[in-house]
């Protein structure tokens, strides 16, 4: 069920027609996240649930033998891991893995069938959040939660279940404990969120993506440098705009419900560096492979070299997490090379200067610094959104080249691009106007600014689209 | 009492909708889906049908014929690619109120309209077939949805670019074109007739249901629908059409033939009027009709 599609708002009417009543009894409540989160998820396709109750169950009793048997914990927790990157590896990585050792077994005369499945939604997001349960269980940072009905009202809870943000158990599961209620202030910052969630959605995403979609039509590539940049902005506001949407109206619904999810963006375009930019973008995903596998494996506890290597590592495996495909490898690699080059250099720090410079000097390094960090970010975007590696590395050619060839007009997509540039810049700086505005009108400000940004997202809305991050 | 700020918000958003549809640049009428099975399910009531391609479709307005001769009711019953089979020119009788006073079925002929492609191609072969509930959400409740409908940003950004077509809930589509181009359909109509000539068997249908209505007391009257006059001749040339033999036939099977001068009218694309000289058509059509009676 799409988010921005009119079943699920029937479906969200039903929800919380319901909700109030079956919210004070917690067996009845966890039973109804089930029940409707299933509904929501098997929408799509129902025998993909099975995979998700298999991963679900897997984790729940590896976590629960793990409180009855510590003495077998490793090989539980190991027992987890390989069923949950099993079913991931079979699904996702197990056709990108054969078509790449064909090649090599075609001299012996071995023949490998490459296989290819419907990728189960969201199988990426609830693999992780169940994963890190076992894990968090095993370090001793979670305790086991001894009923079935909770856990899986935890991991499967419908507002983040195919697009994240991957909550982590130890924050969820006490949440689902006491009876949930919502202040007004909740209720309305739910809303506020919901209403931002749609309009980054329908109204810049949706509206970026047709002419981000025909252009990168290998056949349809027009050699011009201005193009390429200009469009690969607008792919950076497309994905941005709609992941960040997706989350955004999953954290408004879970304030509805009386739950709170983690931020899971903060204004990632204004990043003073690299390493800014990834504690700003997906942050859910960057903080469990930061605690999962750079933390696990040593971080930087174990010397510099070590650590560009742990770094490399943790920035690959986050590239491939994305897609089975070479171009999110070199994704991946991409920022590696960005992060060990900022490490380096420090570059960042030495262009932004000392914090006592005057405002405008500190403003216009900052803007520099942060355009810097843009370009490398639309570079690698382009690896992202190609439909190949020699696609990108000819989209990149093209961009620095600067050379000029017919193409398609932009035009009707640049006030989209520019309505996506002034509410990104509004609302970073948002909290300091609202601040300035008095409380007695701020109660009446306030409803007006969300209404008016609900009003566009039903007359500005562009064709509607899947979410991009739901193939993940 | 202090009114919660997510009520408020939602009271405010209702306006805002309500707002947003008076000041909304109305595109069209009729909402698209809507209008071809308001056209299709049009009930028989109707004192005149209007009937043929996307030539009648575009050219003949029921309001400025009803105007010109009150007391009328007229209905536009023009497919896109029609095709002038027996199953179209009765589907189109059948929109007729026979109680009226010389109930009047108007068919619009024009060497395309009796061609095999026509009739596989036809509009009307694909929302005849729309019935049922489908045909009735798409009359009764799909105009409903017109009300969130998204604003033609990019045409009213660039309205220069973008012809404005406006469906009229009386089957007629009112065409707006930005930019005149006589010679426009010349290539089309020069690929049409390629291995598509018109069909001998499709012309004794329409010859045979003109007999089979007149039997039942409507008058059926024909003409060729009048285009631009170097497209009128490509297409007598590439469709070799003999209009003097369709016209006696018809005559014989007891319609009247109108003749209309193409030169009177200008058309937007060769082919078709845009609203100007389609309600003076209209008109034109009317008063002859009205000779007649």
């Amino acid at each position: 069920m799409l988010f921005n599609s009119l079943v699920f708002l029937a479906f969200l009417g039903i929800y919380f027609l319901f909700w109030r009543y079956v919210k004070h009894h917690e067996r009845a409540r966890n039973l109804y996240i089930i029940v409707m989160s299933s509904i929501f998820y098997g929408w799509w396709n129902w025998w993909f649930l099975l995979l998700l109750y298999a991963s679900g169950l897997t984790d729940f009793f590896a976590a629960w033998l793990m409180e009855i048997y510590p003495r077998h914990r490793k090989k539980l927790l190991i027992l987890s891991i390989i069923m949950n990157l099993g079913i991931l590896g079979f699904f996702k990585y197990s056709g990108f893995a054969m078509s790449n050792l064909a090649p090599l077994l075609e001299p012996f005369g071995i023949s490998v069938p490459v296989p290819s499945f419907l990728l189960p939604l969201g199988i990426s997001f609830y693999t992780f959040q169940s994963m890190s349960y076992t894990i968090d269980v095993y370090y001793g940072n979670c305790k086991p939660t001894k009923s079935v009905v909770h856990f899986f009202a935890s991991l499967i809870l419908f507002p983040q279940l195919v697009a994240g943000p991957i909550l982590r158990a130890k924050d969820i599961l006490p949440q689902l404990l006491p009876v949930p209620s919502t202040t007004e202030t909740q209720r309305f910052d739910g809303l506020r969120l919901i209403a931002h969630g749609y309009f980054k959605k329908v109204v810049i995403a949706d509206n970026l993506a047709p002419i981000v979609g025909t252009s990168f039509v290998p056949w349809n590539m027009p050699a011009d440098s201005s193009f390429w940049w200009v469009l690969t902005i607008m792919f950076a506001f497309q994905i941005y705009c709609d992941f960040s949407g997706y989350t955004d109206i999953a954290r408004g619904l879970a304030k509805w419900m009386g739950y709170e999810f983690q931020l899971n963006f903060n204004h990632p375009y204004s990043a003073a560096s690299i390493r800014d930019f990834w504690s700003r973008w997906h942050i859910s995903l960057s903080t469990w492979f930061r605690d999962y596998v750079y933390v696990p494996l040593g971080g930087s506890r174990k010397g510099t070299l070590r650590a560009h290597g742990n770094m490399w590592i943790t920035m690959l495996l986050s590239g491939l997490w994305h897609g089975a495909d070479w171009k999110f490898l070199i994704w991946g690699a991409l920022h590696s090379a960005y992060l060990s080059f900022e490490r380096v250099t420090g570059w960042p720090a030495l262009l932004l200067g000392s914090s006592e410079q005057p405002r405008f000097l500190r403003l216009a390094r900052r803007a520099i610094v942060t355009s810097l960090v843009l370009v490398q970010v639309l570079i690698a975007w382009v690896f992202f959104r190609a439909e190949s590696t020699s696609q990108a590395l000819w989209i990149l050619k093209t961009m620095f080249s600067f050379s000029s060839a017919p193409h398609a007009s932009l035009e009707p997509y640049l006030p989209f691009l520019f309505i996506g540039i002034a509410y990104e810049f509004y609302m970073c700086v948002c909290p300091e106007i609202e601040r300035m505005v008095p409380q007695r009108w701020s109660n009446w400000i306030q409803p007006a600014g969300v209404a008016a940004i609900l009003a566009a997202c039903v007359f500005l809305r562009g064709p509607g689209n899947a979410f991009i991050y739901f193939q993940f | 009492m202090k009114v919660e700020r997510s009520v408020l918000t939602l009271l405010m958003f209702a306006s805002l909708l309500v707002l947003g549809n008076v000041v909304r640049p109305h595109r069209a009428t009729v909402n698209l889906d809507s209008f071809w099975s308001i056209k299709t399910q049009a009930p028989a009531v109707h004192s005149i049908v209007v009937a043929g391609d996307s030539r009648v479709m575009q050219g003949i307005s029921p309001k400025a014929m009803e105007a010109a001769w009150p007391g009328q009711s007229v209905w536009n019953y023009g497919y896109n690619a029609a095709c002038l089979n027996r199953f179209y020119v009765t589907s189109a009788a059948a929109k007729l109120d026979l109680k009226k006073k010389n109930p009047t079925l108007v068919l619009g002929v024009s060497p395309s309209s009796l061609t095999p492609h026509a009739c596989m191609r036809s509009w009307h072969n694909v929302h005849s077939k729309i019935t049922g509930f489908e045909a009735w959400w798409r009359v009764n409740l799909l105009p409903l949805s017109d009300f969130v409908k998204p604003y033609p940003l990019d045409e009213i950004l660039r309205p220069w670019n973008y012809d404005i077509y406006l469906p009229q809930p009386d089957g007629w589509w009112a065409q707006y074109p930005r930019h005149e181009r006589p010679l426009a359909s010349h290539r089309e109509y020069t690929e049409n007739f390629k291995g598509n000539l018109p069909s001998p068997e499709i012309m004794a249908e329409l010859f045979q249901a003109v007999r089979e209505l007149t039997g039942r007391g409507i008058r059926v009257v024909t003409f060729r629908m009048p285009c631009h006059v170097a497209l009128q001749r490509l297409e007598d040339e590439m469709s070799q059409w003999d209009e003097a033999c369709v016209r006696e036939k018809l005559r014989e099977a007891g319609a009247v033939w109108l003749t209309f001068d193409p030169s009177k009218y200008r058309y937007y694309d060769g082919s078709h009027m845009a609203v100007e000289f389609a309600v003076r058509f209209s008109e034109d059509l009317a008063r002859e009709l009205q000779k007649l009676d």
